[in-house]
């Protein structure tokens, strides 16, 4: 896809951002880290001329400057009162990410947002975040994090149920998500690492997806292009992934987590969370069912005649490969 | 990045024109204010009764401090009202809300009044979230239909609608009326009369308007109307001939976007026959404030807040337009993004 040079600027400043806050030494590089990211990302979502899209972008911005500036007052008296500014901290990460009960700008940003920018926001934005959640974790005694992913769980299974705009869909599906990252956090960092990594691949697979449609809504997923069939099936089983269905590769990690959680004890918050992805794929059911079984030649959005992107098939066919699970575990674990 | 929205003081007056610090026109400055004699009551007085705003200036440097840094050298003659050059506003309704305060006490009581209402309904809207499911695809007959929003047909949908005009707050003459016509319909008729009234803060006079409530949700939240599935929006009126202007809103979360207006002309035939208009959203232009923005785009759908018709075409006449319904249409064939080109290069291509 074709990037502007400023386009590839600010992905690399971003990139380095991240990098910058993960591997810092101290919480004041890990702020630098994130506003760097912040900075970068700004200009990336503020492209398109539209009212809405600008809107998001402020909106984003005025929540992750709010969320910068409760990192650097804590990191200030982390060495004083460390139990208070770590508490402070974890909600400012927890702001930061998009996690309940401080998720209430996520899909609101998210629905003015192009596809590119979502992929990015889902995946990209959210590694500094929770690396440094995972850093903050041994010190933190109180029951926030828990809390934090219970409630993520819920509302991101609850608050997609009656949605059909689907970047509001991917919004919810990425807050129930990082309940089960945080939730990975706590039992090791190599876990949350795997299941990070693979969300970023399953969720940015049903992206990019949607994207080639050029769909915003479920009813534009109905099309009868010469390509149809592919996409149907491809949307489907993208969809069936993210959602954790066993033949596919989003079950993998969830399976992993389910089992480190069963050998932690962390039966409740296993339960909450079981409970919370059957309801998200609930919805997602109703996407894949619809782009699987509904063909309508009357809509305008049928008519894209675009050339198949050589990305898209290679990077959605790899939602497939939990079929080769076993293998998997032999190479990883 | 953000587009700019370019807004005047509502009944600002023709003295700060004459105020601007450019070389020609300091000299017409009235002489009773290029000195601040704080002892002559009438000096204030003036000075108080032209802010719109209420706000009591006590000298001239104030209050030119208030109106006009940052200032502008251009005197723009067309425009006749003058141009603030701050983004930021202070009030959503501009100045024009209703006046009257109310008892704390009194509001609390009719609040909890309004309690058992709001409760029940976001009762249904709870059963609605989890029992009901989304219309996803339409019937295959039915694409291309259309979706009526507004049908006027009793008192009851009339209560929807608020009709206003430019003598509520003093600036004109003119009258009008939502009400039923004699065949069934909603019935918006009126005088505008372009008579303007002399208070010297109102140069131009004579409309009359009618808008839609901004929809809420249970315990008075407001949301938005969503029409991003639809790319037309049908009335079937019935007019005299006038031509009326559709002013859809989509005001913003942000002060910036409060005043969004996209507008297009509505033609009337007039005659016994009804007409059916279709207007695509793509010919919406933007404007903020009566002003037409510089940096256009097109309508975001999914924010709709209200739909306004307004008449004022200058001419000094009565006016009677009756509606049937209002309603959106999805025209698949339809594949226009936005109706006026901008003419601007994307910002990476060189040499532009």
């Amino acid at each position: 896809m074709p990037l502007s040079s400023s386009q590839i600027l600010f992905f690399s400043t971003l990139m380095l951002g991240t990098l910058l806050s993960i591997s810092s030494s101290s919480w004041f590089g890990a702020w630098m880290g994130l506003e760097l990211n912040l900075l970068s990302f700004i200009p990336l979502i503020s492209s398109k001329n539209n009212q809405y899209s600008s809107e998001a972008a402020l909106k984003y911005f005025l929540i992750q400057a709010l969320g910068s500036s409760i990192i650097i007052m804590s990191a200030s008296f982390m060495m004083s009162s460390s139990e208070l500014a770590t508490t402070l901290f974890t909600v400012a990460l927890l702001l930061k990410a998009g996690a309940a009960p401080f998720h209430f700008w996520f899909p609101s940003v998210m629905e003015g947002l192009q596809w590119n920018q979502v992929i990015i926001l889902m995946t990209i934005q959210k590694i500094a975040p929770l690396s440094l959640l995972s850093y903050l974790l041994y010190s933190n005694t109180l029951y926030i994090v828990p809390a934090a992913i219970i409630t993520s769980a819920l509302v991101g299974a609850i608050g997609g149920i009656n949605q059909t705009f689907l970047r509001k869909i991917m919004a919810y599906s990425s807050i129930n998500h990082m309940a089960w990252m945080m939730s990975a956090i706590l039992i090791s960092e190599t876990n949350w690492l795997l299941y990070f990594s693979f969300y970023c691949l399953i969720s940015s697979s049903v992206a990019i997806l949607f994207n080639y449609q050029d769909v915003f809504h479920i009813s534009h997923i109905v099309n009868h292009t010469p390509h149809s069939s592919h996409m149907k099936i491809l949307t489907f089983t993208s969809l069936l992934s993210l959602g954790g269905l066993p033949p596919f590769t989003g079950f993998i990690p969830k399976w992993i987590i389910i089992q480190e959680m069963v050998s932690s004890h962390m039966f409740i918050t296993l339960a909450i969370l079981l409970a919370s992805a059957l309801l998200t794929l609930f919805y997602y059911l109703r996407v894949a069912m619809t782009a699987l079984t509904i063909s309508s030649p009357k809509t305008k959005w049928s008519t894209k005649s675009t050339i198949s992107s050589y990305m898209t098939p290679s990077m959605i066919y790899m939602n497939i490969f939990g079929l080769l699970a076993p293998s998997l575990f032999t190479i990883i674990l | 990045m953000l587009p700019l929205r370019w807004s005047h003081v509502p009944g600002g007056s023709g003295l700060v024109r004459a105020l601007r610090p450019s070389g020609s026109v300091v000299s017409r400055i009235p002489p009773h204010l290029r000195q601040e004699d704080g002892n002559d009551t009438r000096q204030k007085r003036f000075l108080h009764v032209h802010s719109s705003r209420n706000i009591i200036f006590g000298n001239t440097k104030t209050f030119l401090k208030e109106n006009l840094w940052p200032c502008s050298r251009v005197n723009r003659s067309i425009a006749t009202t003058p141009v603030k050059q701050l983004f930021w506003e202070k009030d959503p309704k501009g100045g024009y809300s209703s006046k009257e305060k109310r008892n704390r006490k009194e509001l609390i009581q009719e609040g909890l009044k309004e309690l058992r209402i709001e409760l029940s309904k976001w009762k249904g809207e709870v059963i609605e979230k989890f029992e009901d499911d989304p219309i996803i695809v339409r019937p295959e007959c039915l694409i291309g239909d259309m979706d009526k929003v507004w049908i006027l047909k009793n008192e009851e949908q009339l209560k929807n609608w608020v009709a206003t005009s430019d003598k509520d707050h003093g600036e004109g003459y003119s009258s009008c009326s939502l009400s039923l016509s004699p065949a069934g319909h909603g019935l918006f008729s009126g005088q505008i009369n372009t008579q303007v009234p002399k208070d010297g803060r109102v140069k131009k006079a004579g409309y009359c308007n009618m808008k839609s409530i901004r929809p809420r949700l249970s315990f008075k939240r407001e949301v938005y109307l969503d029409w991003s599935l639809y790319n037309h929006l049908e009335l079937r009126v019935r007019g005299d001939g006038r031509t009326y202007l559709l002013n859809i809103s989509t005001a913003g979360y942000f002060d910036l976007h409060w005043n969004d207006m996209y507008s297009y002309p509505l033609y009337t035939r007039g005659g016994p026959h009804w007409q059916v208009t279709k207007i695509p959203f793509s010919k919406f232009f933007l404007s903020s404030k009566g002003r037409l923005q510089d940096k256009q785009c097109p309508i975001p759908l999914q924010r709709v807040v209200s739909l306004g018709i307004s008449a004022g075409d200058r001419v000094n006449a009565p006016f009677r337009l009756e509606i049937d319904y209002i309603g959106v249409y999805s025209d698949p064939d339809h594949t226009e993004e936005f109706a006026y080109e901008m003419y601007k290069l994307p910002k990476y291509i060189v040499g532009n």
